[in-house]
C-alpha cells in the first residue's frame, strides 16, 4: 500500500491581473522507503504540488484535491491540521539552507529544539539526540559543531543540518525541494548519497524536487515528469531513461549535453512554458511539441497506466 | 575592542562639548540672569556689583573658557539660586527621574511589543487596524494633554490617584503612564513592521514546519530577530523621552531632573542648566555605547566580524 497519494490536486492564485492555475489535476503517490523524483521545467508546479502539501501555499492560494495517508483521506485545505496533530508526520527542506536556519542562533539549538519542545525530552536527552543526529547526516566532530552558527559552516554543511533537524521530528516522509541546486556537484552527490543512505537505514520515504534530469533518473527510484502544473509521465528511472514515451521527457533528455552523440546540435525545446491564464482545455505541452495532433489541441490526455508507469499522451512514442 | 571603545569615548567628549557650548552661547544670549535673580527695583549699582560677583561682567569667550577649565576640575558651578554645588542639586533629583523614566520605558516595551507582535500576526485584519489606529492617536497626542486628561479623569473625577507630587508609587502612576503610552505608540508601530519582516524570512518558514508550540516559536525565533532594530529604536528614543520629562515632571509636580531644568532656564541659572545638559549629554552617549554593545551580544556574526577585525 502507498505511504502517501494525492488525487486531483488542483491549486490556482487569483489576482486582481488574473488567475494563474498552477496546478491542474495531479495524481501522485510515493511507497515507503522509495525516492519519488519529480522533474519540470520553473513553473510547472512542481514546487507548489509539495508546497499545498506542507500548508505553504499563502493566504491568496485556492486548492483542492484529497491526499490520503497511512489509509486516512482529506482534503488538502485539512493537511496542515492533520500535520499538527500528528497524523501526516512530513518534514521539508528547501534549496537555500542558510536561509532556513535562523542566524543569531547555533545550529545546535535549532536541532534540539524539536526534540525538546516537539517530543517533550529533558534538555540532556535533547543534547544527545542532537549531538547524535549530526553525526548521522555525516557531520564530523558534532560536538563541536552543535555550537556553530549558520554563517560559520559551508552551504553543503548547512543542508546537511536542515535534513538533521526535519529528521528529528522522526517524518514518514521528507519533501526535499532541489535541495542541492545551490551546492556544488561533488557536494550534490554526497547529499544525494546521504539521502539514499538515510532512506535505506530509517525507511523514510523522500520526494526529491529538481530540473535535473540527469540527476533525478540517476538517482531517484521513479520519476514523475511534470509539465504545466499537470504530470506527463511517471515511471522507474530505468523506464525513464531507456524508453521514454512522453514527447517532452524525450525533448528533455535530448537537451542534456551527454544524451546526444558527440558533435552533434544540442536541442532545445521550441517556445517557452506558458503561465496558465485560464483552466486548461488542452495539453498543456501541445504548443511546443513536435508530434500535435487535432485532439491535442481539443482535450486534456489523461494520465492513463502504460506498462509498469503512467503516461499522459495521445500520440506518445 | 579597546579602539572601539576609544574611538566611543572621544565622540562622547566631541558630543558634551559640543552641548556644553551650545547652551552656554544660547543662555547667555538671551537673557540677562541677574535681572532673573533681583527683584525688579533692585537699584542698578546692586545689579552691576552682582554681576561682578560672578563673573558676569567679563566678554562671553573669557567667561567659556573659564568655565570649561573648571569643569575640567570637576567643578560643575554653582547655583545662582541657593549657591550651592550645581552638581550635588542636580544628582539629588537624579533617582527620581530615573525611576520615572525606567517605569515608562518598561511600560511602553511590554506594551508596544505585545501590541505590535499582536497586529503583526494578525495582519490585516480589524484587529491590526485597531492597534494601528490607537498607536498613531497616543503618539500624536502631545503629553501635556494626554497628562491633563488623565489628571481629570483620575485624579479629579474619581479621585483614584494624586495630581501631582511624590515620590511614590500613587504618585508614579499617571505621570509613568503618560511616558509609557505615548511611547508605546512608536514601539508598537516598530515592533510590528519588524515582526513582519522577521515572519517573511524562510528560517521562519522552516521553523513554522518543526513541531513547536507557538508560544515557542514567538519567544525563541519572532522576537529575537524584532529585539535588534528594536534596540536602536530605544537608543533613539531615549533622548526624546528625556526631553518629555521636563514635560512631563512639569505637569505632575514629579520632583526630577526635568522639572529643575525647566525652572532653571526661567531662571537663567546657567551652572545648573549645564551641569543637567552635560548629564544629559554622557548618558545618551553610554546608551548609543549600551546599543551597539548589545547588538554584539544578540548578533553572533557582528561578534565574528568585530573579533577578526
Amino acid at each position: 500500500m502507498s505511504l502517501m497519494s494525492i488525487d486531483n490536486l488542483r491549486v490556482r492564485f487569483p489576482s486582481a491581473a488574473g488567475t494563474v492555475f498552477a496546478v491542474n489535476g495531479v495524481s501522485l503517490s510515493i511507497e515507503p522507503g522509495e525516492i519519488l523524483g519529480i522533474v519540470g521545467e520553473s513553473g510547472s508546479g512542481k514546487s507548489v504540488t509539495c508546497q499545498s502539501l506542507m500548508g505553504l501555499l499563502g493566504p491568496r492560494a485556492r486548492a483542492s484535491g484529497r491526499v490520503t495517508y497511512d489509509g486516512r483521506s482529506v482534503e488538502i485545505g485539512e493537511i496542515v491540521a492533520l500535520r499538527r496533530a500528528g497524523g501526516f508526520p512530513a518534514a521539508m527542506i528547501f534549496q537555500d539552507a542558510v536561509a532556513g536556519l535562523n542566524p543569531i542562533r547555533t545550529v545546535g539549538s535549532q536541532i534540539a529544539e524539536v526534540f525538546r519542545y516537539g517530543r517533550g525530552l529533558s534538555p540532556a536527552e535533547a543534547g544527545r539526540r542532537t549531538v547524535a543526529g549530526l553525526a548521522a547526516v555525516g557531520i564530523r566532530d558534532p560536538e563541536q559543531r552543535v555550537k556553530a552558527y549558520p554563517h560559520q559552516l559551508s552551504g553543503g554543511m548547512n543542508q546537511r543540518v536542515t535534513i538533521a533537524m526535519a529528521l528529528a521530528a522522526e517524518p514518514r516522509l521528507l519533501i526535499a525541494d532541489e535541495p542541492t541546486t545551490a551546492l556544488d556537484v561533488t557536494v550534490q552527490a554526497q547529499i544525494c548519497a546521504l539521502l539514499r543512505r538515510l532512506v535505506d537505514e530509517t525507511g523514510v520515504s523522500v520526494i526529491f524536487i529538481s530540473h535535473d534530469l540527469d540527476l533525478v533518473t540517476e538517482f531517484c527510484d521513479r520519476v514523475a515528469v511534470m509539465y504545466a502544473g499537470a504530470v506527463a509521465e511517471v515511471g522507474t528511472s530505468r523506464q525513464l531513461k531507456e524508453a521514454p514515451r512522453h514527447p517532452y521527457t524525450r525533448a528533455l533528455f535530448a537537451a542534456i549535453p551527454g544524451h546526444r552523440p558527440a558533435f552533434s546540435t544540442l536541442e532545445e525545446i521550441p517556445g517557452e512554458i506558458a503561465i496558465q491564464g485560464a483552466e486548461p482545455t488542452a495539453c498543456g505541452f501541445a504548443p511546443r511539441c513536435a508530434r500535435v495532433t487535432d485532439l491535442c489541441r481539443r482535450e486534456i490526455p489523461p494520465l492513463m497506466a502504460e506498462g509498469a508507469g503512467r503516461l499522459a499522451c495521445f500520440n506518445p512514442h | 575592542m579597546a579602539r572601539t571603545v576609544a574611538v566611543a569615548i572621544i565622540r562622547m567628549l566631541v558630543t558634551v562639548f559640543l552641548a556644553v557650548a551650545f547652551v552656554f552661547i544660547i543662555l547667555r544670549v538671551s537673557g540677562d540672569p541677574i535681572r532673573a535673580l533681583l527683584p525688579l527695583d533692585a537699584p542698578e549699582d546692586l545689579i552691576e556689583a552682582t554681576r561682578v560677583e560672578w563673573g558676569l561682567d567679563q566678554p562671553l569667550h573669557v567667561q567659556f573658557a573659564a568655565y570649561v577649565g573648571h569643569l575640567m576640575h570637576g567643578d560643575f558651578g554653582r547655583s545662582l539660586n541657593d549657591s550651592r554645588s550645581a552638581l550635588a542639586i542636580v544628582l539629588e533629583k537624579v533617582p527620581a527621574t530615573l525611576l520615572l523614566m525606567g517605569t515608562g520605558l518598561v511600560v511602553s516595551l511590554l506594551l508596544g511589543t505585545t501590541l505590535g507582535v499582536l497586529a503583526a500576526s494578525h495582519r490585516g485584519t480589524l484587529i491590526d487596524r485597531l492597534i494601528m489606529t490607537n498607536a498613531v492617536l497616543v503618539h500624536s497626542v502631545p503629553s501635556f494633554l494626554l497628562g491633563i486628561v488623565l489628571i481629570l479623569l483620575f485624579a479629579v473625577g474619581l479621585g483614584l490617584l494624586p495630581s501631582g507630587g511624590g515620590p511614590s508609587l500613587a504618585h508614579l502612576i499617571l505621570p509613568a503612564s503618560v511616558i509609557g503610552l505615548s511611547h508605546a505608540g512608536v514601539v508598537a508601530r516598530f515592533v510590528r513592521s519588524s515582526t513582519l519582516e522577521v515572519l517573511a524570512q524562510p528560517y521562519i518558514k522552516v521553523a513554522s514546519l518543526k513541531p513547536l508550540p507557538r508560544w515557542y516559536m514567538i519567544a525563541a525565533h519572532v522576537l529575537p530577530g524584532t529585539a535588534l532594530p528594536l534596540l536602536t529604536l530605544i537608543g533613539f528614543s531615549l533622548g526624546a523621552m528625556i526631553g518629555g520629562a521636563a514635560i512631563v515632571e512639569s505637569i505632575f509636580a514629579w520632583p526630577g531632573v526635568g522639572r529643575f531644568l525647566v525652572s532653571a532656564v526661567a531662571r537663567r541659572d546657567v551652572a545648573v542648566v549645564q551641569t543637567i545638559v552635560i548629564l544629559v549629554a554622557i548618558m545618551m552617549a553610554f546608551a548609543n555605547l549600551l546599543t551597539d554593545f548589545l547588538y554584539l551580544l544578540f548578533d553572533p556574526r557582528l561578534r565574528e566580524e568585530r573579533r577578526s577585525a
